[in-house]
């Protein structure tokens, strides 16, 4: 049901969008980022409830809250980045895009940063001197 | 082998999750950059025993960097402010168990020092000494020369062992008079000198007995108050007093003897000394 609900909405924005398109181009970008976040924060909530579930799962297990956040960080930036970037190219502004895409890139890496420090120390300490 | 199946379990949990996020990735052009992530994340789990062994918690310092990374000025602040609250608190427990340390030896010495002055048997002898502050004390009228904190005895209790029938008699005709006696006592000395509190000095007997029960019940309670309102650093002994089936009555001879001694050689006052007699099934 749900899928059908977004599968209706995205065609209705796609015609309505077309038929903007001749006369008034920024409406039609308007209606293509309306129905694109519409549909976003429709799958937040269904990510939601994936996020919880793995919390809990990583409770019981036992990792490490760090690492599961990290991870969760991963996923927040990459979908955030990711929307941001599609918005802007279907508004035809790919150079903008990529730039979005790039710092969502950045920023993926610079979580890893912390992760190389403390496991390259633990290589250079297990290493004679 | 605990910590193997723990290791363990974590690993084959990474890893899942990794398989998980992967699947959740919106596009393509984020993927080597997650998989990098990922892979270091299932690097570090792999490497967990090592890293613990190496240098204490890995997962606590990643958190750590990780703050550190996010908000530089805060977490150095945060960790500021921490570690010199935890100064605070370790310098606070120090003080504690020195005064602690302190008031037990003082207390074996005055025991010492009271049964071999006045022969009387004592039980122990519990002696309390608070720090004053050196801005309190300098507002005092006889300590104007200190500039430093200092311990100062506030409390002193002296537990006699029940006696071989003598001072009860008299006890307790006396009790109102003395008593009058000693509430005037210690609004003159709340006058004076200020930190002081009020006189009470006290032989009590724990009421086996019908008559005497009947008739001390009540100055306990007076006492207990009168106690409660006049020093606030006293509670917790309050209580402790309120706990005990230590009944307290006025003394006249021994306790004017001890309270005497250990005023003159310890150089408290008076109003700080209290004594008790634990009950006695002597009955005089």
């Amino acid at each position: 049901m749900d899928m059908i609900q977004i599968v209706g909405l995205g065609l209705i924005a796609a015609i309505l969008s077309l038929l903007m398109r001749e006369q008034k181009p920024i409406f039609a970008f308007l209606i293509t980022a309306f129905a694109g976040i519409t549909i976003f924060l429709f799958l937040i909530g269904k990510i939601g409830t994936v996020l919880d579930t793995l919390e809990e799962l990583a409770a019981a297990s036992g990792v490490q809250n760090v690492y599961l956040k990290t991870i969760l960080k991963i996923i927040g930036i990459a979908y955030i980045a990711e929307f941001g970037a599609q918005i802007v190219r279907d508004a035809g502004q790919e150079a903008i895009a990529s730039k979005i895409e790039l710092a969502g890139k950045v920023l993926i890496i610079v979580l890893a940063v912390p992760i190389i420090g403390i496991i390259i120390e633990t290589v250079v300490k297990l290493l004679p001197a | 082998m605990n910590w193997l199946g723990e290791w363990l379990r974590q690993i084959i949990f990474i890893v899942l999750l990794a398989g998980i996020i992967e699947m959740l990735l919106p596009s393509r052009s984020m993927e080597r950059y997650v998989k990098l992530v990922l892979s270091l994340l299932v690097l570090m789990t792999l490497l967990n025993p090592v890293l613990k062994l190496l240098d204490g918690n890995p997962a606590e310092k990643l958190q750590r960097v990780i703050e550190d990374q996010l908000n530089p000025k805060a977490a150095s602040q945060s960790s500021l402010d921490q570690i010199l609250k935890q100064g605070e608190l370790l310098r606070q427990s120090s003080l504690e168990d020195s005064l602690k340390w302190a008031g037990t030896e003082t207390a074996q010495q005055m025991k010492t020092q009271i049964e071999a002055n006045t022969g009387l048997d004592v039980n122990r002898v519990s002696v309390t000494i608070k720090v004053v502050p050196a801005s309190a004390a300098d507002t005092d009228e006889g300590e104007q020369d200190s500039q430093y904190d200092k311990p100062v005895i506030s409390h002193i209790e002296v537990y006699l062992n029940p006696a071989a029938e003598d001072t009860p008699v008299m006890a307790n005709p006396d009790e109102s008079k003395v008593n009058s006696g000693f509430s005037s006592d210690s609004s003159l000395g709340t006058i004076q000198v200020p930190q002081i509190d009020p006189v009470q000095i006290h032989i009590g007997r724990i009421g086996v007995g019908t008559m005497d029960n009947g008739e001390q019940g009540p100055e306990v309670t007076e006492e207990s108050s009168e106690a409660g309102d006049a020093g606030a650093g006293r509670d917790d002994q309050v209580s402790e007093d309120g706990d005990q089936p230590v009944s307290v009555a006025p003394d006249t001879a021994e306790g004017s003897k001890i309270t005497q001694m250990l005023g003159s050689s310890w150089g408290v006052s008076k109003d700080l000394i209290e004594i008790y007699q634990l009950g006695s099934r002597v009955k005089p």
